[in-house]
């Protein structure tokens, strides 16, 4: 492939390789899985990248790729390593955005899929056509996932009411 | 509460780290590919090895044994069921797509995923159905009738007989559950995951 091309890739992935890190953070939980998924959403990305048209921005087409990688493949290890301590100290309640990431953690992949895209200010057309559903749905369900976490970090904040 | 503020604050926290550099991202790319898909048609690449070689032994055997023809019915079931072995492997591998098509909504490429997995281990589970039986009676059989036996003398043969009998009972079916556990094992979990990852974004639908 000619070297521009080569390096118009190289540039834009430095330029959007937090969207990789992102979703690899959010969906694999080992470093032994998320080293090789790295490099696997890389190889993909160089593979397609001939084809890439514009059509999309690049970090839409990225994110898309990333999905699709990380949602096919198998994961190596079963050694789960937590981000943080699971169990904050009594005295020190964590911060809203620690509990947030938490709490889409622990949601399964698919809503943490719809929060994070809706976080990221996609919009609800592009984020039915990245997962390939109707709008209509990810409207409904993108409203009750924001409930439910809201409804998470309150009750974490104050208790259960 | 703004989840959108928290949200902000996790990117700048978790997911910001320093510049990948140019030297990581081309030995990322000049790799081989380690994508489920391409481990399955590496797999499969070297069983469809592994049948081409038996099928030049069994040709060569078959032809070697011009001179014994009660021994000829048997090379070429053997042959046969070889060739057929090759040719739905082949398909399959040539149908395995190891590129993550960016055009394809997630759900697609889940669903493709998910059918290409099963029909591969389908393939797999059919060959070794008919495959050990094969194996046990030609075994059992060929050796008589190279010693000059006719067909009826090696099937009166009750000692013969009672070793195709119990391999075809106890033998034929345990090492056909010991195939499918071993590939349980290996993709069921991914499978699992991928057919329950499916089935969230259809209800979605509902």
């Amino acid at each position: 492939m000619p070297e521009a091309l080569e390096q118009a890739f190289i540039k834009r992935i430095q330029h959007n390789e937090g969207i990789i890190h992102k979703l690899i953070g959010l969906h694999v939980d080992t470093e032994e899985d998320r080293k090789d998924l790295y490099q696997e959403i890389l190889l993909q990305a160089w593979k397609s990248y001939p084809k890439f048209s514009g059509k999309a921005s690049f970090s839409t087409w990225l994110y898309r790729i990333s999905l699709n990688t990380i949602f096919t493949s198998k994961r190596k290890s079963k050694k789960v390593v937590p981000d943080f301590p699971q169990e904050a100290s009594k005295q020190e309640t964590p911060e809203v955005h620690e509990r947030l990431y938490q709490a889409i953690k622990k949601l399964n992949s698919i809503d943490r899929t719809l929060i994070t895209l809706h976080l990221d200010s996609y919009t609800n057309k592009e984020i039915s056509e990245i997962l390939g559903i109707s709008t209509n749905h990810v409207n409904v369900k993108i409203h009750r996932i924001k409930t439910q976490l809201i409804k998470t970090l309150k009750q974490e904040s104050y208790g259960p009411q | 509460m703004d989840l959108n503020k928290a949200w902000n604050k996790i990117q700048e926290e978790k997911f910001t780290s320093s510049t990948i550099n140019k030297s990581e991202i081309m030995k990322a790319i000049q790799q081989e590919s380690s994508s489920t898909m391409a481990e399955l048609k590496k797999r499969l690449k070297y069983k469809i090895n592994w049948v081409i070689f038996f099928l030049i032994f069994a040709v060569a055997a078959f032809f070697f044994s011009l001179n014994v023809p009660a021994t000829l019915p048997l090379w070429g079931t053997i042959i046969a069921y070889y060739l057929i072995g090759l040719i739905g492997m082949n398909r399959q591998y040539d149908s395995m797509n190891t590129q993550i098509n960016p055009d394809l909504p997630t759900l697609d490429t889940m669903k493709n995923q998910a059918f290409r997995l099963k029909k591969v281990l389908q393939v797999e589970k059919v060959s070794s159905l008919f495959g050990m039986p094969i194996v046990l009676v030609c075994g059992g059989l060929l050796p008589g009738l190279y010693t000059g036996k006719s067909w009826g003398m090696v099937l009166a043969n009750q000692q013969i007989l009672i070793v195709i009998i119990v391999g075809l009972v106890v033998l034929v079916p345990l090492m056909w559950l010991l195939g499918n556990r071993l590939n349980k094992i290996a993709y069921g979990k991914h499978l699992n995951e991928l057919e329950q990852n499916i089935r969230l974004l259809e209800q979605l639908e509902l």
